[in-house]
């Protein structure tokens, strides 16, 4: 059975390039992620967040999934890419960095806050990126701490690093232990799973490799950030395991 | 003071507001409309956000108008002397 | 400003990655839209913004004019089976440059869009009517780039006889080789007032009626174009050739400006309706023109590491001069038109600087010049678009000095 993109693939759009977002508003329907971290230099964090914001107005009736991923809550940027995102109701926001059950909580208290504050009848769902060592040791208590939690998804060039800075001696390996870890608990808890950016967009037969062994672990979709990769995703992850 | 947003990038609109700047500056890039249709266009939203008395130097490129929204409330909160202040920024 | 609507092509249309851009700039010539864009995943659906002032039927008609050009099969054609009989092309089947060995593995250093710098560093100034000013670096990159790959790729070919052109094509040398037909699009074309007094004193009225602006329809004083402005300097050497007997195969080298009516698709440095060229030009055996082929791109790679542009080159599928109906048999390779394409980091993409067009005996049989003792002769040709590697260049390495190859001299900077 193949699914459609709108189900697997999740691509990312750099927030502060309007004529890029307008861009992917021409793909059929899918996942649009619009992508206030690290898609975004530091210098156009507060343009892009009004680009976002008013692309989440622009296109409020699109036939996609509109996602906003925000800085992270270890970022000075984060509230404030909340007051300007939440208001608009994106269909899910993904939290990035997140590594303990209070990162997770802080952010709800905030949404909360916001939506309590402007009367809002609206909930998010979130996705949550697994980008560090500490958030697997915390998978189960992060799971714990919101019942809005869409999917966990998995950042692995930021877990590499965190393996690098750790100092320990194959991050290589790490991270596919990190990813097989995550695969397991999210289908043990039947939650959405969704992998990492494979940056090599021309190197479309690794990609592939990489998108069987995502798919064994227990990934269910893939974030993309080049159309060439959308049908990669489809046909991997939309055929079910023999 | 110096304060850009935007691109010169197809379907967007770079505008600055440079201290001293004598007047309103327009460089229209979409060869098919004319100078004054663009001026019509992006003058009234300067308007809505306080930017148009601020000389400001504006490159158009054929930016939707949630476009030309975008960038003059960011530039707007750049220039806004609370935000300043609080060196509140990106 | 503007609207925006989309469309499904209509079966069995589906453009692939290299239709696209075919597509969207014949779209652009033939419908009065702003901008199209296909959807790169499936190629089956098309978005069209146009100026909300511009009738929304109006804009429908002619994209439903335009798509049923675009599918129109072949044999539904109502001349093609006049063009069938008439093209009398001879596919000659040549080895292939080596594609895979043909590259430049440089590493760039920047990945973000220079566009906006270029602007706000005073590189250049944006004019009206999309007009560009180059300032002084822009200005001593492209000298440097030009005498840099004159010097490596000329020194390595050899003896080549300098030439210098102007612009200006005659047009009845342009119909001879059948211009009009190849790539109407690109046309750029120079007349002048008609000589007739009435015509002239007629204008003059309409003009000082318009307070000074040019007549709408100022098609009824104009002559018919005694010129086209050139796409390529090359013409000129073939029209320099034009009944001649060459000695021996000939090298040219020469550099002049370019013309294509690039329309709506005009965007700084990367596509200008005017640019430089720098070109060599190969007259001789069908052995040598494809010699040079070969050692041209190896040559042009090679100059791309010394200077640190990355790069490959590929197959292209636009050869610039085959006329869509020809009358009289010529020889032309199966494969035409290999380009060279630097990396544009930013959008992940290249974008062609050079390309080698082998002509097969096509100009030499249009104009009559050849090798003593009548041996087969062909033409082939080299072009370097100055603007676009400086483009290439900044885009891969930024504007700053500290981030340049070692290989660039002070003098450049």
């Amino acid at each position: 059975m193949s699914l459609a993109a709108e189900q697997l693939v999740y691509f990312y759009v750099p927030g502060y390039k309007p004529n890029y977002i307008e861009y992917a508003m021409t793909f059929y329907p899918m996942n649009i992620i619009l992508c206030l971290e690290d898609g975004t230099p530091e210098d156009k964090k507060l343009e892009a967040r009004y680009v976002v914001k008013n692309a989440l107005q622009e296109f409020t009736d699109s036939e996609h999934t509109l996602i906003v991923r925000i800085n992270s809550v270890h970022t000075p940027h984060w509230e404030q890419d909340l007051e300007e995102v939440v208001p608009q109701r994106p269909d899910r926001i993904r939290l990035p960095m997140v590594k303990t059950a209070d990162d997770l909580r802080q952010i709800e208290r905030k949404v909360q806050e916001m939506l309590r504050d402007l009367g809002l009848d609206y909930t998010p769902s979130y996705e949550v990126m697994i980008e560090c060592c500490e958030a697997i040791a915390n998978i189960g208590d992060i799971h714990q701490a919101s019942d809005h939690i869409y999917a966990f998804t998995f950042g692995g060039t930021d877990y590499f690093n965190d393996c690098v800075a750790k100092g320990l001696l194959d991050p290589a390996r790490e991270v596919l232990s990190a990813k097989q870890k995550l695969g397991a608990y999210c289908r043990s808890m039947e939650l959405q799973c969704f992998d990492t950016t494979y940056m090599a967009f021309r190197d479309l037969e690794g990609f592939r490799e990489d998108c069987l062994l995502s798919r064994e672990y227990g990934f269910t979709g893939r974030s993309v950030i080049h159309p060439d990769q959308v049908a990669v995703v489809q046909e991997i992850y939309g055929t079910s395991l023999a | 003071m110096n304060v850009s947003v935007g691109s010169i990038e197809s379907s967007d609109i770079k505008i600055v507001i440079e201290e001293g700047h004598p007047a309103i500056q327009f460089i229209n890039m979409v060869p098919e409309l004319p100078d004054q249709q663009v001026y019509d266009y992006v003058v009234p939203l300067l308007e809505q956000y306080g930017l148009a008395g601020r000389s400001p130097q504006i490159w158009f490129n054929g930016a939707n108008e949630w476009v030309v929204r975008s960038r003059c409330e960011a530039l707007a909160y750049s220039l806004n002397p609370v935000n300043q202040r609080e060196g509140v920024t990106g | 400003m503007f609207t925006t609507y989309r469309l499904e092509l209509p079966d069995p249309v589906t453009l692939n990655k290299l239709q696209i851009p075919v597509f969207t700039h014949m779209f652009l010539q033939q419908v009065s839209a702003h901008k199209v864009q296909v959807d790169p995943i499936q190629g089956k659906r098309i978005s069209i913004t146009y100026l909300s002032a511009y009738p929304r039927e109006q804009i429908e008609q002619e994209v439903d004019a335009f798509l049923e050009r675009f599918t129109r099969k072949p044999n539904e054609h109502p001349a093609a089976s006049e063009e069938a009989r008439e093209h009398t092309l001879d596919v000659v089947e040549l080895h292939e440059p080596p594609l895979e060995h043909l590259c430049s593995c440089c590493k760039p250093s920047n990945l973000l869009n220079i566009s906006d710098d270029l602007v706000e560093q005073g590189w250049l100034t944006l004019l009206k009517n999309q007009e560009l000013a180059y300032h002084r670096p822009i200005i001593r990159l492209l000298e440097y780039f030009d005498q840099s790959y004159v010097d490596y790729v000329g020194r390595k070919i050899g003896d080549c006889q300098e030439r210098q052109y102007s612009v200006l094509l005659p047009t009845a040398f342009a119909e001879k080789m059948n211009y009009f037909h190849s790539a109407p699009m690109h046309l750029l074309l120079a007349t002048h007032l008609s000589h007739d007094q009435e015509k002239m004193l007629s204008f003059a009225e309409d003009v000082s009626r318009s307070n000074g602006r040019l007549p709408e329809d100022c098609g009824q004083y104009l002559e018919a174009p005694p010129y086209v402005l050139q796409s390529a300097p090359c013409y000129k050497v073939y029209l320099e050739m034009e009944d001649r007997v060459l000695e021996d195969n000939t090298a040219f080298v020469l550099k002049g400006q370019s013309f294509r009516n690039e329309g709506k698709r005009v965007y700084l440095l990367e596509r200008l309706l005017n640019f430089t060229m720098r070109e060599f030009v190969f007259l001789g055996t069908p052995d040598y023109v494809t010699r040079m082929r070969d050692l041209t791109l190896q040559w042009t790679m090679e100059w791309m590491e010394t200077v640190g542009l990355k790069g490959e080159c590929a197959l292209a599928n636009d050869p610039f001069f085959l006329p869509a109906k020809v009358k009289q048999n010529f020889k032309v390779p199966k494969h035409v038109k290999y380009e060279v394409r630097a990396d544009i980091p930013y959008k992940n993409d290249t974008i062609s600087i050079a390309s080698y067009d082998t002509h097969g005996d096509f100009f030499a049989k249009t104009f009559n010049f050849r090798l003593r003792d009548n041996t087969e002769t062909w033409s082939g040709c080299i072009g370097l678009g100055l603007e676009r590697v400086v483009w290439s260049f900044l885009q891969q390495y930024g504007l700053d000095h500290d981030n340049w190859p070692e290989a660039i001299p002070e003098s450049a900077q």
